[in-house]
Order: C-alpha cells, then sequence, then structure tokens
C-alpha cells in the first residue's frame, strides 16, 4: 500500500520520473494522439520539473511558434512530395493529358490539407494543455490501479500478465527513488519556488538544454531561470511547430491496435454514442446494399464473390472455405489457438484462392486484396466516413457540379475496385485522395464541420496507403500480343462510348468516362473477352459521381433512403459537430475504441430496438431512434412479443471468459471483420454464464457401460438407489407390514362376504367368485438412467416422487384401497408445504439475528410446537398408536377373521340332525358334490380356499348344503345317483333258465313254472318281433326272464317309497277312480311296504339289493 | 333481557359449577353467559352433525354423528362411549326388569355362576355388566370397519379391554378421586346435595325443555335419536364443567396477580385483626364474574398451532369455527 503513497499525496516528482519511464516505453503513444503525444514528449524532453508540475495542475499556457525546423522540415516533406509528383507526372505524362491536370490539382490540395492539419490538432491557450494533463494524470492513476489489484492478487494467484508486470517494476522502483530522492526533495523544493521569474529566454535555449539531458539537480536550478508565467500566473509553454511535424517512422499500426484493445476493458463505456454511431452505420449499410445492387449484373461471371451486403467474409474466398470458416466459428472454444493467430493462418489459405485472383492479369490479387480492405477500412471507420460513402447529391448541394469536376466516393471506388478499373496502386490511391481534396476544396470554410471529417479521413487514408503493395497490374499476354490489344483497344472504345451516350446526358460524363475507361482497357484488360468489357464499361455510367437524375436507375427506393439520409444529416449537423469537437478531445484509445466497435455496437443496439413494436423496418427504427428520445411519448414504445430475444451465444462465452481473465480482447472472432465482444453490450451484463456441462454422450455412454456391468455383476440385479428404495429404514417397513396386513383382511373379508352370498342367493355368477386382485406393494426403483451418477439424484421431479409414493404409502395404511392419483398429488403438495414450513422455521429460528437466540434443541422444538406439534412425545404416540399398535389390531382382526371364515365352512353340529340323511345322499356325508361334474366346479380352487383349508378339494362345505341344498333335495326327491363304494362287491344274481325250475325250492317252484311261461310268450314274441324263427329252444337255453325285462304292463306294480318316508301319493289318488279291494286284502300290502321302509338301509342300497327286496315281494304277493 | 325465560337453565348450571369446583353463589350474568355459550356450542353440534348426516345421505342424525366431531378429544369420547353403554345397561335392566321368566332364569344362571356374589344385588351387577360388555360402543370409524366383513365377537374377546378404554377409566377415576377429596368432609346434607348436584342435567327428563331451549326443531329436519339428545346432555355436561374449570383458573391467576400488587395493602389490611359486623366479606369468597368465563371461552377457543401449521408462511387470514369444548 505505501507504494502507491505517490499517488496519494500527488507527488508530481515522482509521477514525473514514472512518466519518463513510460514515455520510454512509449506507453502514451497508444492513448494519446499524434501532437498530444508529441506536445508530452515535448514536455518530459524539457525535463524541467518546474514544468511539469505546471503541466499536471493545467496551469500551462500554449504559444505556438513557428521555427526553423519546422520550416526546414516542411520544406523537406515538400520536396518530397514534389519528387513523387513529378515522378508520377513523368508516369502521367504518357497518359492522357486531362488526367494529368486533375492529378495536378488534386495534389495542390493535398499540400494544403497537409499543412492545415498541422494547424488545426493543437491551438494555442489553455484547453489543450489542461486536457492533456488530465488525460496523463489519468492514465497515471491508471497505472496505480493495476497495481493495487494486482499486489492484491499475486497472493492468490499466479497467473499475472507479463505485459502489466512491466508497470509494477517501475512502480517499486519509483519507490526506491523516493526513498533516495526524499531529502533532495525537501532541499530543492524550496529554493525553486521563489526563483521564479519573467523572464524572457530563448526557445533555442531549451532546445540545447533538451539535448543536453544531464542529472537531475542541475536541470532543476536550470529549470527554475527559464520560466515564464502570463497574466494569470499561468506557465507560458512555448511550442516549436517543429515537433509536430510528422515523424516518417510511425505507424506500426496493427500492434499499436492490439495495445489499445488490451487496454478497452478497463474503461467502462458507456452508450451515449450509440444513437449516433447506429445511424452512421446503417447508412453504410445502405450504401452497401446500393453499391451491391449496382454491381450485381458484373458479379455474373465472378461466382465467387459473395452476394450479401454484409462483407464479413469478403476475403474470405470461395464457399469451400466460408464453410470452413463458419464450422471453426462455431467450434471456437475447442480450438486451442487463440485469435491472432488463428487469422494469420487464415491470411495464408487466403493468400492462395483470393477472391481477386487472376491468372491473366498478374498481381491483381495482391493490389485489389490491399485495396478492398483499405476500402473497407475507410468505410467502416464511421466516426467520419459517413459523408463519404456515397456521392454528393445535387440537393444537397446544388453547385456542386460546378466547383467539383471529378466527384468521388468510396461507394464508386469500391465499385471500381469490384470492375477491376484500377491497375495500379496510384490510380487507386489517388481516387481515394479526390474523395478528401473534393471535399475540402468545397467547403472551403475553415470552420466547416465536414472538414474535420475529410481531415480526420485523410488522415487515416494516408496511415492506410503505405500497407499497399506498389504493384501495377501487368497482363500476361501483354508482350506477345500488342498488336492484337490495339484492335481491341479501339474497339473496346468505340462500344464504351456508344454505351455512354445511350445512358448519360451531359457530354462531360461521358468523357470522363472514357478516359476512365481508357487507361483500364489500355493498360490492363487487353484479353478480356468483349462482353465483359462492355460489362466494365457499362457500370461507371450508372454512378456518376456528378449529382443528376441519373440515380433515377438506382430505384425510388434509394432514392427515398437517401432523402432520408438528407434530413437526417441536416437534422445531425449540429450534433455532429458538437460531437466532433468532442472527439477531438477524447483521447485515441476511445477513439480507436468507438472505430473498432462501431459495427458491433450499431449491431447490438438494432437487435435491441428489434425487441421493441414497429421496428421492423430500418427507416422506421432510425426514426424511432432518431424521433423516439426527442419527442417523448409521441410515439409509445412497446415491447414486441415475438422478437426473438438477445441470447448471449457460446462464442461470446469464450469471448467473455478471455475478458475476464484479461486477455486480449478478441477483436471478432475470427477475422478482422467481425465484431468485437463489449461487456458493456453484453446481454447479461458482463455476468458470467451458468456453468452447465449438459449431458455429454461420451459420458452418457461410460456411465451406461458401468451399469450394465455392475448389473452383470451382481448377478442381474441392478444396484438400488439408497433414498428410493429405503424399504428398511424408518417406518417404511411397519408402514408395508401393516399395508399387507390389510391386503390380507380384505381377502378374507372377500371370501367372507361370497360365502354370505351363496347363502342367500340363488345363483352366483362365477364372476361374483373372481377375488378381485389385490397387487402386493412393490417398490420401484428410479430408472437406471436417472440412477447414473451424472443425473441429480436431488432432482426436484424425482424427489417429488419419492414423497408422492410415500403420501400413498400412508394413505393406503389409513385404509385406502385405492387413490385418485390427482387426490394424491394433492395431498403431496400438502406435505411438501408443510415439510417446507417445517424447514423455513427452523431457518428463521437457527438464522434469527436475536440478541435471545435458542439453542439447537430449542429451536427444534420451538418448530415443532409452531408447525402443531406440541411436543416430541406426540410423534412417538402417533407411531406407536398408529403403527405399532395398528400392526398388532391389524394382526389380530386378520386370525378372528379367518378364524371365522373357517367357522363359517365348518359344519354348525347343532343344526346337522339326522333329517338331514333322509334322502340316501351321502355325499351329504363327505360334501363331495362336484366329483361327477368336473373338477373345481364351485371354484374353490380358484379361491383358494383348498390351500387354506386343507379339507377342502372339490366338495361343498356341508354347513352351507345343510342351509341351501336340502330345500331343494326335498321337493325334488332322490335324484342322487347311488354312490357304489368300491369295497362293496358287485353282487351278480346268476340268471335261472327253465331246467332250473326244479332245483328251486318247492314253495317257489309254481312261481317259476309260471315265469316260465310268461318268458316263453315273451321269448316267442320277441323273435317274431325280430322275424326270427319262433321255435323256442331248450329249457336249458330259456332264460326266465326279470321283471325288468318285462314290458310296463306286465311288470309287477311296486309302490315306491319317497325319501321322506311318507306316503303321500297314494293318499292323494283321487276316490274317484279308485276301486276298493275286499278289506282284508288292503293292508297287508301297506304293511309289507312299511315294513320295507322300515327296513330300508338308511345310508341307502344298491339296486341288487333293491331287485331282491323286489322278489321276495313278489313272492309274499303270490303266496297271498 | 326482554325474554325473561331466555334462560332456562339458570339452576343446572349453578349444580355444575358447583360440582366442578365453584362453591359460591354465581351472579345471573355469569350463568347467563354460560347458557348462552352452551347454547351456541350445542347450536354449532346440531349444524354440523346435520350437514354430516346429509353427507352420509340420511336426515335424521344419529349418534355417530355427534360423536364424529369430538373424535379428536379421544378422552372425552371414551368417557362419551362408557356413559352411552351404562345407559343402554341401564335401559336394558329395565326391559328385563318387566321382562318374563326369560330373564329370570338368567338371572338364577348368573346366581349359579357368581359363585362369591352372596348377594342378589351383586349378582345383578354381575350379569348388567355382562350385559354391558356385549352392548359396547363400536364407532364407525374403528379400524374394523375398514373392511367389508366383520367377524361375529365372541364373548371372551368382549371382555378385553382397550388400550383407549384403559385411558378412559384412568381419566374418570381421576376424577372420581376428585371428588371424593371434595366430598370427604361433607355433612350428610351437603353430600345430598351434592350428588343431586352430579345429576344435573340440561336432558334428563327435560328432553322438551332442550328441545325448545336449543331450537332443534328449527335446526333439524327429523327429530334426532333419543341417544343424541343424551349424548348432548352429557356434552353440555362437560362444557360447563371445563369453562367452569378454566374460569376457575383464570380468577385465581388474577387473584395473585392482585396480591403480588397490593401486597403492601394486603399487609396493612391484615395488621387490621379486628372484625366488624359490617365488614366486606372476605377475599375467598369471590364467584366466579362473567368476564372470568369470558376469558375461559377466549382461551378454550384460543387458535392452536396444529391449526395453522400449513399455513404457516402462507400468509392471509385464517377462517375459524368455533371449536367445541
Amino acid at each position: 500500500m505505501n507504494k502507491l503513497s505517490t499517488f496519494r499525496v500527488n507527488d508530481s516528482y515522482k509521477l514525473f520520473e514514472l512518466t519518463k519511464s513510460l514515455n520510454k516505453s512509449k506507453f502514451f503513444k497508444n492513448f494519446l494522439n499524434d501532437s498530444q503525444h508529441k506536445l508530452l514528449n515535448f514536455i518530459i524532453n524539457l525535463n524541467n520539473f518546474k514544468i511539469w508540475d505546471n503541466f499536471l495542475q493545467g496551469n500551462c499556457y500554449i504559444e505556438l511558434f513557428k521555427d526553423d525546423d519546422f520550416y526546414k522540415l516542411i520544406e523537406e516533406q515538400k520536396a518530397k512530395e514534389e519528387e513523387e509528383e513529378e515522378k508520377e507526372k513523368e508516369k502521367e505524362k504518357e497518359k492522357v493529358d486531362d488526367k494529368d491536370k486533375e492529378k495536378e490539382h488534386h495534389k495542390d490540395k493535398e499540400k494544403e490539407t497537409t499543412e492545415e492539419d498541422y494547424e488545426i490538432d493543437i491551438e494555442d491557450g489553455l484547453k489543450t494543455i489542461k486536457r492533456l494533463a488530465l488525460h496523463v494524470r489519468y492514465l497515471l492513476w491508471e497505472k496505480a490501479i493495476d497495481f493495487y489489484y494486482d499486489t492484491k492478487d499475486v497472493d492468490e494467484t499466479t497467473n499475472t500478465i507479463e505485459e502489466v508486470n512491466d508497470d509494477y517494476a517501475l512502480l517499486e522502483s519509483l519507490d526506491n527513488l523516493q526513498q533516495e530522492d526524499e531529502d533532495k526533495m525537501e532541499v530543492d523544493k524550496e529554493p525553486t519556488k521563489p526563483s521564479v521569474r519573467d523572464e524572457e529566454d530563448d526557445y533555442d535555449d531549451e532546445e540545447e538544454e533538451e539535448e543536453s539531458v544531464k542529472p537531475d539537480e542541475k536541470i532543476r536550478d536550470s529549470t527554475s531561470e527559464d520560466l515564464k508565467f502570463n497574466d494569470d500566473n499561468q506557465l507560458i509553454l512555448a511550442l516549436p511547430m517543429s515537433i509536430f511535424v510528422k515523424d516518417e517512422d510511425q505507424e506500426n499500426s496493427l500492434e499499436d491496435q492490439e495495445n489499445l484493445i488490451k487496454e478497452f476493458n478497463k474503461v467502462y463505456h458507456n452508450f451515449e454514442y450509440d444513437r449516433e454511431t447506429l445511424i452512421k452505420r446503417r447508412k453504410l449499410e445502405k450504401s452497401d446494399l446500393k453499391l451491391e445492387k449496382n454491381s450485381q449484373p458484373v458479379h455474373t461471371n465472378k461466382p465467387e464473390v459473395k452476394n450479401t451486403s454484409n462483407v464479413e467474409f469478403a476475403f474470405a474466398t470461395g464457399s469451400s472455405l466460408k464453410h470452413l470458416l463458419n464450422t471453426i466459428q462455431s467450434q471456437r472454444d475447442q480450438i486451442p489457438l487463440n485469435d491472432y493467430e488463428l487469422r494469420t493462418l487464415f491470411m495464408d489459405v487466403k493468400k492462395n484462392r483470393g477472391k481477386w485472383a487472376s491468372d491473366e492479369r498478374i498481381g491483381q490479387e495482391e493490389l485489389y486484396d490491399a485495396c478492398e480492405k483499405v476500402v473497407l477500412e475507410l468505410r467502416s471507420y464511421t466516426e467520419h466516413s459517413t459523408p463519404f460513402l456515397n456521392k454528393v447529391s445535387k440537393r444537397e448541394a446544388p453547385n456542386y457540379g460546378l466547383i467539383i469536376k471529378k466527384p468521388m466516393d468510396l461507394n464508386t471506388v469500391m465499385k471500381k475496385l469490384k470492375n477491376l478499373q484500377y491497375n495500379s496502386k496510384q490510380e487507386f490511391v489517388d481516387d481515394i485522395m479526390l474523395i478528401w481534396s473534393n471535399c475540402l476544396t468545397y467547403n472551403a470554410d475553415p470552420k466547416h464541420f465536414l472538414r474535420v471529417h475529410a481531415l480526420a479521413m485523410q488522415k487515416k487514408a494516408l496511415k492506410l496507403v503505405p500497407h499497399i503493395p506498389n504493384i501495377t497490374i501487368k497482363n500476361r499476354s501483354e508482350l506477345e500480343k500488342e498488336e492484337e490489344k490495339d484492335e481491341i483497344d479501339e474497339a473496346g472504345k468505340g462500344k464504351s462510348s456508344k454505351k455512354g451516350r445511350k445512358r448519360t446526358r451531359n457530354e462531360e460524363i461521358k468523357l470522363e468516362h472514357e478516359t476512365l475507361d481508357s487507361p483500364d482497357s489500355g493498360v490492363a484488360t487487353p484479353v478480356v473477352i468483349e462482353e465483359e468489357k462492355e460489362k466494365v464499361s457499362e457500370t461507371p455510367i450508372e454512378p456518376t459521381p456528378i449529382p443528376d437524375e441519373a440515380t433515377a436507375t438506382t430505384g425510388a427506393a434509394n432514392a427515398n433512403g437517401e432523402e432520408e439520409e438528407e434530413e437526417d444529416d441536416n437534422d445531425d449537423e449540429n450534433d455532429e459537430n458538437n460531437n466532433q469537437n468532442e472527439a477531438d478531445e477524447i483521447g485515441p484509445e476511445l477513439q480507436a475504441w468507438r472505430t473498432l466497435t462501431a459495427k458491433s455496437r450499431a449491431n447490438y443496439c438494432a437487435a435491441r430496438a428489434k425487441l421493441f413494436e414497429d421496428s421492423g423496418d430500418v427507416e422506421d427504427l432510425e426514426n424511432l431512434i432518431v424521433n423516439g428520445n426527442g419527442l417523448n411519448g409521441e410515439k409509445s414504445i412497446k415491447l414486441n412479443m415475438n422478437a426473438p430475444a438477445i441470447i448471449r451465444e457460446p462464442s461470446e462465452m469464450a469471448n467473455f471468459n478471455n475478458y475476464i481473465s484479461n486477455q486480449v480482447v478478441s477483436k471478432g472472432s475470427l477475422l478482422d471483420n467481425d465484431e468485437p465482444y463489449l461487456l458493456e453490450y453484453d446481454i447479461s451484463g458482463g455476468l458470467p454464464g451458468i456453468k452447465y456441462e449438459g449431458i455429454d454422450d461420451e459420458i452418457q455412454d461410460k456411465q451406461e457401460k458401468k451399469v450394465i456391468d455392475s448389473y452383470i455383476n451382481n448377478k442381474m440385479e441392478l444396484s438400488t438407489s439408497g433414498f428410493s428404495m429405503s424399504t428398511e429404514n424408518g417406518l417404511n417397513s411397519i408402514y408395508f407390514q401393516n399395508i399387507n396386513q390389510m391386503q390380507e383382511i380384505r381377502k378374507i373379508c372377500f371370501k367372507i362376504s361370497l360365502i354370505r352370498q351363496m347363502q342367500t342367493q340363488q345363483f352366483v355368477h362365477h364372476t361374483q367368485m373372481r377375488q378381485p386382485e389385490i397387487e402386493t406393494l412393490k417398490e420401484i426403483d428410479i430408472d437406471p438412467i436417472s440412477k447414473l451418477d451424472n443425473h441429480d439424484p436431488h432432482n426436484r421431479d424425482i424427489q417429488f416422487h419419492v414423497l408422492r409414493r410415500n403420501v400413498g404409502k400412508i394413505a393406503m395404511q389409513t385404509g385406502f384401497e385405492i387413490t385418485e392419483s390427482s387426490a394424491i398429488n394433492t395431498l403431496t403438495q400438502l406435505a411438501e408445504k408443510y415439510m417446507s414450513n417445517l424447514i423455513k422455521s427452523l431457518k428463521v429460528h437457527r438464522e434469527s439475528s436475536s440478541s435471545n437466540k435458542l439453542g439447537s434443541d430449542e429451536s427444534l422444538l420451538v418448530t415443532l410446537i409452531e408447525n402443531g406439534i406440541n411436543k416430541p412425545d406426540d410423534l412417538y404416540t402417533f407411531i406407536n398408536e398408529k403403527l405399532i399398535n395398528q400392526l398388532t389390531k391389524l394382526k389380530d382382526l386378520r386370525l378372528k377373521l379367518s378364524n371365522f371364515l373357517k367357522e363359517l365352512l365348518r359344519p354348525g353340529l347343532e343344526n346337522f340332525n339326522e333329517k338331514s340323511f333322509n334322502d340316501n345322499s351321502e355325499q351329504f356325508m363327505t360334501g363331495d358334490f362336484s366329483n361327477d361334474l368336473g373338477d373345481d366346479f364351485f371354484g374353490f380352487k380358484e379361491l383358494g380356499l383348498d390351500k387354506e383349508f386343507n379339507m377342502l378339494s372339490s366338495s361343498i362345505p356341508i354347513y352351507l348344503l345343510h342351509s341351501r341344498l336340502n330345500n331343494s333335495f326335498n321337493s325334488n326327491g332322490s335324484t342322487i345317483k347311488a354312490h357304489k363304494f368300491d369295497d362293496l362287491k358287485d353282487f351278480k344274481v346268476n340268471k335261472l333258465y327253465g331246467n332250473d325250475i326244479s332245483a328251486q325250492v318247492e314253495i317257489l317252484k309254481p312261481f317259476y313254472t309260471k315265469l316260465l311261461e310268461k318268458s316263453k310268450a315273451h321269448f316267442v314274441k320277441q323273435q317274431k318281433k325280430n322275424g326270427l324263427s319262433t321255435e323256442i329252444p331248450e329249457l336249458s337255453k330259456l332264460p326266465l326272464i326279470d321283471d325288468e325285462e318285462l314290458p310296463q304292463k306286465q311288470r309287477n306294480i311296486r309302490p315306491r317309497l319317497p325319501p321322506t318316508g311318507k306316503i303321500t301319493a297314494i293318499k292323494k289318488k283321487p276316490l274317484i277312480g279308485s276301486f276298493f279291494l275286499e278289506e282284508e286284502e288292503e293292508p297287508l300290502p301297506m304293511e309289507s311296504q312299511e315294513i320295507d321302509a322300515d327296513n330300508e338301509d338308511p345310508f341307502g342300497i344298491n339296486q341288487d339289493m333293491e331287485l331282491d327286496a323286489n322278489e321276495i315281494e313278489n313272492m309274499m304277493n303270490d303266496m297271498e | 333481557m326482554s325474554q325473561p325465560d331466555k334462560y332456562k337453565y339458570r339452576v343446572e348450571i349453578q349444580q355444575m359449577m358447583f360440582v366442578s369446583g365453584e362453591s359460591n353463589d354465581q351472579p345471573v350474568e355469569t350463568t347467563s353467559i354460560i347458557e348462552d355459550i352452551v347454547r351456541g356450542q350445542v347450536i354449532d353440534i346440531l349444524m354440523e352433525s346435520t350437514k354430516l348426516a346429509a353427507l352420509r345421505g340420511t336426515r335424521s342424525i344419529i349418534p355417530e354423528d355427534v360423536i364424529f366431531l369430538i373424535r379428536h378429544d379421544k378422552a372425552k369420547v371414551n368417557r362419551l362411549r362408557t356413559y352411552l353403554s351404562w345407559k343402554d345397561v341401564r335401559k336394558n335392566a329395565k326391559d328385563q326388569e318387566s321382562g318374563g321368566p326369560e330373564s329370570l332364569i338368567e338371572n338364577d344362571a348368573g346366581a349359579a355362576n357368581g359363585t362369591t356374589g352372596s348377594v342378589p344385588g351383586a349378582s345383578d351387577t354381575s350379569k348388567m355388566l355382562t350385559k354391558y360388555k356385549k352392548s359396547k360402543i363400536r364407532l364407525p370409524w374403528e379400524l374394523q370397519f375398514m373392511f367389508s366383513e366383520q367377524h361375529l365377537e365372541t364373548s371372551e374377546e368382549a371382555e378385553q379391554v382397550d388400550d383407549d378404554e384403559k385411558a378412559a377409566t384412568l381419566a374418570s377415576l381421576k376424577r372420581l378421586k376428585m371428588a371424593d377429596d371434595r366430598t370427604r368432609n361433607m355433612t350428610k346434607e351437603e353430600y345430598v346435595h351434592w350428588s343431586e348436584c352430579r345429576q344435573a342435567s340440561f336432558t334428563f327428563r327435560k328432553a322438551k325443555r332442550f328441545r325448545e331451549w336449543a331450537q332443534i326443531g328449527q335446526l333439524c329436519e327429523s327429530r334426532p335419536h333419543d341417544d343424541v339428545i343424551d349424548i348432548l346432555g352429557f356434552l353440555t355436561f362437560e362444557m360447563v364443567c371445563s369453562l367452569t374449570e378454566e374460569a376457575m383458573e383464570v380468577k385465581n391467576l388474577e387473584e395473585k396477580v392482585f396480591q403480588k400488587s397490593h401486597k403492601n395493602i394486603e399487609d396493612t389490611s391484615l395488621t387490621r385483626k379486628r372484625k366488624y359486623l359490617f365488614d366486606r366479606p372476605s377475599n375467598l369468597a369471590r364467584p366466579i364474574m362473567p368476564y372470568h368465563i369470558e376469558e375461559a371461552w377466549r382461551r378454550l377457543q384460543a387458535l392452536d398451532f396444529k391449526h395453522k401449521a400449513l399455513r404457516g408462511f402462507g400468509g392471509g387470514r385464517i377462517k375459524t369455527k368455533s371449536q367445541l369444548i
């Protein structure tokens, strides 16, 4: 910090030292304009501390005087120029005489201007020196700022910039100097002051001193005598003019520019000059457009030339190269080269195949490249170039044509370039210089604002001209075909003049054009095809520099544009005047900044203006800008909703980073014509962009591979992401158990309700028996892609869904089987809100600035209370009651319900009495009804009953049967088929034959003989029926027929007993249709039947046994 | 008071207040304000439960609707349950008394079972207890009703005591203990008065008056269930008790503050030992004044954090209904 005390105390001596050393390193050259620099140089070279002090205080009065040196130098220069002129004249003498005259005239002008130039730059008086002093001060203090910040940073960062480091060395050395000189200073200062006298002095002395630079002390002594003050106690600084004489060694402009650019970011530029810039820029573009329109037909034979008005890559040749440029630009970030390297690289490439490349015309490419660059440079120097872009219109200057014989403007030059009308550097330079001299001659008034522009442009042009290689284009086949050339030349002349006549009205112009054309065709393009020539000669007519009605050809639109331009010009004249004055005041640094950034600033402004409504048109835009500021509210400016947003592009981002790291602001991402990056105009106001890498394909692939690997390694089980699969942690497992229990209970409930249904309803549709599907809860992890490392696990969506799922679980646990997703979403949002409230209130307590700050425990408790939890115990009781107790309750309930179900399925013994067996059915015992019907007729298996209770397979529980089936059996009688038990052997009765009768018991013999008769008759009948012989076979072969085989009528009718055992059918016989037997006979069969019934096996009798019983019956009947 | 008969329950309220600890004679204003509050609460309950009934799709209020309104106050719900079941028991017992020989047989069986019960009264109570167990009140939001089917309760199951019930009994035991403490030093007459007061009710044998008082006819479309009226009687009792208790707390606090601030005066008054006939009554004999009740009501109505937790950081006004006490 102490090192900066120089600046704090405003120690002018040390500042002087610093300035000297800085001047040695040519530091000021970049920041001061020429004359200023020279002035400063002069002051420094005086090496007079007193003068310096006064200078720094702004207490100087400048007196200019012309000394011998000045004149000498001027003379020398003139001589030089004259020499050149003579040379040129010699050249030109070979050509047409008219042109020579023109040239001479032009040269005279030039001389004048050069002299004027020196006069204008520095005026006598106080103002200039004050301004300069301020500027120098600013520059010096700026150094201090740099130094200050860097010493701060040195500890932290190692990458300091070398360029700046030099200055630190200076500053540090200043410190040492300080210590050395301290005592001296104190001693010396006092005597110097009183010794100031008003004394006339020879200026030559000063110069002598300047040459004899001696130790400090001496100088100080001497200086005290030399000073001269005026009435206002201002130091009079006499300046010899000679110092302003141009030194030839200057202008290594590129480097200068680089240096200037480096300094750009040290100043915050404001937008106040934007309007002006934009308007000028518009004009330039418009003239570009015009130029393009006019020259387009010419370009048809030159396909390489870019057709857009934007000449960004004008010298980038061919579409392929353009493409390359585009790709490079789009991937600028990945190219390790810096802009300068790239640019040079492109220069190399470009040289090989320029747009001006021509096999026929040797040297054309180099020359035209350079010339075009110069023209573009001049054009883009919008600060001053605007008045010279287009030819002067008649309206602007009605008498222009009278004064200026040969008008010229930048666009015409450009056109001529494109038409290949220049054959040497000299021609080109002459045209350029003609523009300025025209202006200067026309506007003779030295105060005219255009003169300033013209002079500035002239200066610029002079700076640029030396870069053009001095080449005269020669035709390759020139020597060989000289004779041919002449012929074609003449022909060309004739044709072109014809064309010219057609187009133009006055002779003068025509003549001019012929003069213009003739050298062109004479020297340069003898072999060019005739058609081409026609075109060449055709085009220059249009842009005839004389402001006449010929402009009609350019179309109404352009005319309108011009008019407006003129108006604008008038409007802006005053402004420009002012600005111009200011422009002189500002240093070259700002000047350079303005020039360099003019285009991009204009673009930025245009882009911004497009954001507003009614600004689609350029004219409108201009009006808006011109008028909108002045007439507030007349045109309401509205935001255009559909306008494209201004976005900082990635390339700009790179520029931004460069900018921040204090590197050279890339002046154009690749090439000179591109726009520099301007922090002040950056859409995000100089804030760095958010660093988001995005998902790179490569990384994605890598991650996916990893997942697959782990998938394979873990035996096809994907690794689980912790937070979304927290099945084991916290209350999750309890919730799971609860939900599982509830689902089980629901299943049981369904079974119970099904059984209830079966009890009450006659029919149960099979769909009713289908159990509703209850899915067991499964935790689904987030998709594997989202689990990749490069995905944010705390993504809001994921988090929300995790919460949502948990809320869903809680809802299920509370008893909802199914929930609407919208309901759950709402609940989740509420939960989210509540949780965030919790956190917020905790945060409030933790971060409160209260002196009575709560401890961590207390603040947690307070937070809980504020959010409705009176004490932490509440949470415990909640968990205990709602979850753990519920689990036990649910388990209990499940047990009870399943017991209840079992009970339902088990026969209730109290309702099960003997009556249940009255219908001979042993199925009642087993419940095995469905064996014959097929497997699982009742769907019990489907219900899972068989698994649950082993007893059930395909049989119906008796309990159910009792209530339901009993009725149906009662009404229908026994329709149930008898079942054959395996253990009971099938008893077969042997068939009796006719001869067996004798072997029967005596008592049965009559019965059997009767039966034999019957069977004989039956047999005969049967045989007859079948058409067989009616012969009765042997008795031994004749089977006695059984009752069943008899036809229905012959059978013994035996009343059957219904399963109920009550003889109802007989009783119900109508009395009328019955006849009564004798009373004795009647009861017997009844008795026997009753006995029969009594004897009947209660568990069912098989048919064979039944048959036996019948026989016995019959026998008994017979007996009776 | 334009309507002289607007306040109909002065006596009952006084009795209830006496039961809950206030021994002094209250001014009419106090009982009136209590009555107003209670009536407002009853009307609230009726309105809300009518809404609930409408949600169920019926017009008449059933007990569950009312209980649902106070479901969060578990202790109260449990007390109410016990109250209801005992009421049930009483009713059943009455039926049985008038019933035929069947009940007698059961009575015998009960006597036979009760080995220790030498007195027939004891056997009777045990029988009543079993009955009471059977008529245990189940609320529809209990866990078992979450499912479509319910199991049949076996007798031994019914005998299991719930945790809730345990808590309820604990609370009631506490109250009984308090009552015991209060009655310990009472004379016979005082005790009779006390027990009379304990039976004070807004509804018991005054159903018609209650209906008119609470404007049930206007509020409900159909006559509410008798049980509902009984529940309301129970709840009104509770309301008066809680109001009184809170008001007494308020009063005590006020007295404490007063003593603190007037300590010096107190001292001087203490020094004056002599008492005269026409002195003011001592400090103790300060009844509950209406503003005590108001403060108590305010305290009971104070919104706790639970109800505004979700609105935290959200801003806006929180709509409040009067809470049931």
